[in-house]
């Protein structure tokens, strides 16, 4: 029962700060400068983690669509078949599981640390708004570095089935080749648009989490603990609705298929 | 001695409650989701490639035990557990209680981690094991409802292509995942600095570090498994 | 969920997760047929000189229903011959204690494909009732499933010559080809053309002349015609006797001198 509540309250708060992002943006107030120092402090610095999880990843999938295709005497088509499974979910899911821990636990422990060393008090007591001087820039930069890094990981993947394709004896020009023929333009468009929604959870999640923080350094560790889980739940459930939705656009409008 | 035996096996099943009945509910969820959702995926994928969705069970089920449901389990139990070990350790360090057991002359690695590891095992093989279970169930429920199937097609589809031999690999990865997560993280703890933005750092790393390490490591054992 | 620090609850709920597992593995291994309950099969022996797909693990089928599965494959050394012929194959399959009673000497062992998956499966039909039943550890024959890649080779070589036949013949069938369609086309012409209505009017000519003809032979059928054949016959028959020295007999009875012949 008390986690029920904990969880809804954790969700009421979360979109109450989403509210507050939205009006705050739409109010111009956004420090397009904070942000860009954001950027590059969050997002360049987890740009090797994310490659190399989009290689293995890619690598992975590769490798298990083609031990499974061979058991279903179907190999010419792992190039678009591992690939189209990568882009669409797998992918989406394990660099969004892998930033949330970089990118959302940063982001957390930065601002929880700031909560339990009062910085933020500090902020109130100057009469400015925390959320407005500290959290806007970060949610900014989180989502656009978040879905930036999701997309060039989601490129290292296919390179990295390419790659591995090649390294298992399958060649990479047909692997290449049999690409376009499974991998649809919805099916990009499925990924680019699960790419910015999990970029936008994770931010909102792990500046949430942060800025609720309390209780020293205990505290921080707790706040990171549960940004990474509230992450990976909320990351799952909305890969699956978001997949839902699109089979069922897919039906009714008749797009997508080749 | 005896006392401190007595005192670890408390520890561990302490470790056990925590990281394996807690996060029960997680990943009840999170899996059966995930079931569902390759049921989906995979239903649209067959479409185009096969035209026919018979093998949309198997192909999913054959994925689900042996690539997702270990590594997505365990990449939950990490941002559950790889965190809060960084940050249990890196605060005991910060406040000087790592230094207490050393002058109790109690090793802080079998008091701190052997417990954990323990746990950690523990939690990632019966989590893994709930969550094929789950999310078989979860994909059954949707190809009943989407794709028509009858529930004894689908299981007999899916145990056709899933052998027990793929159950015991994925349990071995899980067991793999599972000692990797608790070692890293508290081995990051171990180095924390001083302050509480350096526990925060510590936990960061953990999750992050133990993240790729199960990628990577998954990377490998599959080849090992399946491609040798 | 209980909360912490009572004691017991961690042990038991601990307890309750492993077990759980357990359970859940058991369920797992009895499903997928790594596992089995304890000696409720019985084990048969069944050769084959050609096993058509079949492998360790495949299922066993009695009227349909899968009631064991194939647990090793062996090649038998060259000596093996059963009664009718040698065999180079004996699987050994285990089949459940309940569907035993309905395998009989008689039985018969097919090899069977199934679904669309195309899984190749052992298909038991139960044998007659006054058959006995099969022993545990018997030895018996299988039906040996029919080699559809050697149909195919065989299918291929008669394709094949005939495919040799025309590469060689290729001009003879060209040029064949192409009478042929010239004969065609000029009948089709004859028949289109101007020609046409000639060739109608000889067609009813011809049948004015058979219808005539039918006449004219049904009036000679008649007794009339008859008596002036056999009037005409004996005129000829007379006239036949009439030679050289009759006519000139004749001729000199009547005062003629003429100097004939």
């Amino acid at each position: 029962m008390e986690y029920i509540l904990n969880l809804t309250k954790t969700l009421g708060g979360m979109i109450l700060l989403a509210e507050k992002w939205i009006k705050l943006t739409f109010q111009g107030k956004t420090r397009w400068g904070f942000v860009i120092d954001q950027i590059f402090q969050v997002g360049v610095k987890s740009l090797g983690m994310t490659l190399i999880a989009g290689m293995f990843v890619g690598a992975i999938m590769a490798l298990q669509i083609d031990v499974q295709l061979k058991d279903f005497g179907a190999e010419s088509f792992l190039g678009g078949l591992s690939t189209s499974t990568t882009l669409r979910n797998v992918g989406p899911v394990l660099i969004a599981f892998l930033l949330s821990g970089k990118v959302g636990a940063y982001t957390s422990a930065e601002l929880g640390t700031m909560e339990v060393t009062e910085q933020l008090n500090a902020i109130r007591l100057l009469g400015a708004d925390p959320v407005e001087y500290i959290i806007l820039p970060r949610i900014w930069a989180v989502i656009i570095s978040s879905f930036l890094l999701l997309i060039v990981g989601l490129m290292v993947t296919i390179l990295g089935g390419v790659l591995f394709s090649q390294f298992i004896g399958v060649n990479a020009l047909s692997y290449i080749q049999n690409i376009p023929r499974i991998v649809t333009g919805w099916s990009i468009v499925l990924s680019v648009v699960k790419s910015f929604v999990f970029g936008t959870l994770i931010a909102i999640v792990s500046c949430y989490k942060g800025y609720t923080a309390r209780g020293g350094a205990v505290g921080v560790g707790t706040a990171v603990q549960s940004c990474a889980v509230t992450n990976l739940i909320l990351i799952i459930f909305t890969d699956f609705f978001l997949s839902m939705i699109s089979s069922l656009l897919q039906e009714l409008f008749q797009v997508g298929y080749l | 001695m005896r006392k401190r035996f007595r005192l670890r096996i408390h520890e561990a099943l302490e470790q056990m409650y925590f990281l394996g009945v807690q996060s029960l509910p997680i990943v009840f969820i999170s899996l059966g989701f995930v079931g569902l959702m390759m049921i989906l995926e995979l239903a649209f994928h067959m479409r185009l490639v096969l035209k026919h969705d018979a093998l949309v069970p198997a192909f999913s089920a054959v994925l689900m035990v042996r690539e997702l449901g270990p590594v997505i389990t365990c990449l939950l139990l990490t941002s559950r557990i790889g965190a809060g070990i960084a940050a249990e350790i890196g605060t005991m360090k910060v406040t000087e209680q790592l230094d207490a057991l050393k002058m109790l002359s109690i090793d802080p690695f079998d008091y701190l981690v052997v417990p954990r590891w323990v746990g950690s095992v523990f939690a990632a093989i019966s989590l893994t094991v709930v969550a094929i279970a789950v999310s078989l169930w979860g994909g059954a429920l949707l190809a009943i409802q989407k794709l028509g199937t009858s529930s004894g097609e689908y299981f007999n589809t899916v145990f056709f292509f899933v052998k027990f031999p793929d159950v015991i690999r994925c349990l071995l990865k899980a067991a793999v995942f599972g000692t990797l997560i608790p070692f890293i993280a508290s081995y990051q703890g171990f180095r924390c600095g001083t302050g509480s933005a350096a526990v925060g750092e510590a936990a960061t790393q953990a999750v992050v570090r133990s993240s790729l390490a199960i990628i990577v490591a998954d990377f490998v054992l599959t080849y090992l498994f399946y491609a040798i | 969920m209980p909360s912490n620090g009572k004691g017991l609850p961690k042990e038991f709920w601990v307890g309750i997760l492993f077990c759980l597992v357990v359970v859940l593995l058991i369920i797992f291994g009895w499903v997928m047929g790594a596992i089995g309950p304890l000696q409720s099969h019985s084990r048969f022996y069944v050769l084959y000189n050609f096993a058509g797909g079949i492998e360790v693990g495949s299922p066993v089928r009695v009227s349909g229903v899968k009631v064991g599965k194939v647990s090793k494959i062996e090649f038998l050394p060259e000596t093996a011959e059963t009664n009718q012929d040698r065999v180079t194959l004996k699987l050994t399959i285990d089949v459940s204690n309940k569907a035993v009673p309905s395998v009989r000497q008689d039985s018969r062992f097919y090899v069977n494909m199934a679904g669309i998956i195309g899984e190749k499966y052992i298909e038991i039909s139960p044998g007659s009732s006054n058959s006995p039943v099969v022993q545990n550890g018997a030895v018996l024959r299988g039906v040996d499933p029919p080699r559809i890649d050697q149909l195919l080779s065989q299918g291929y070589g008669v394709f094949g010559r005939i495919m040799d036949f025309m590469d060689e013949n290729e001009k003879t069938l060209t040029e064949f080809l192409g009478g042929m369609k010239e004969l065609i086309a000029d009948a089709n012409k004859l028949l289109k053309g101007r020609e046409r209505q000639k060739l109608i009017t000889l067609i009813d000519n011809l049948n004015a002349v058979t219808s005539d003809m039918h006449d004219l032979s049904s009036k000679i059928k008649n007794p009339e015609t008859q008596k002036f054949y056999d009037q005409i016959y004996e005129l000829v028959d007379r006239a036949h006797k009439i030679d050289k020295p009759v006519i000139k007999q004749f001729l000199q009875e009547e005062g003629i001198r003429a100097r004939i012949f």
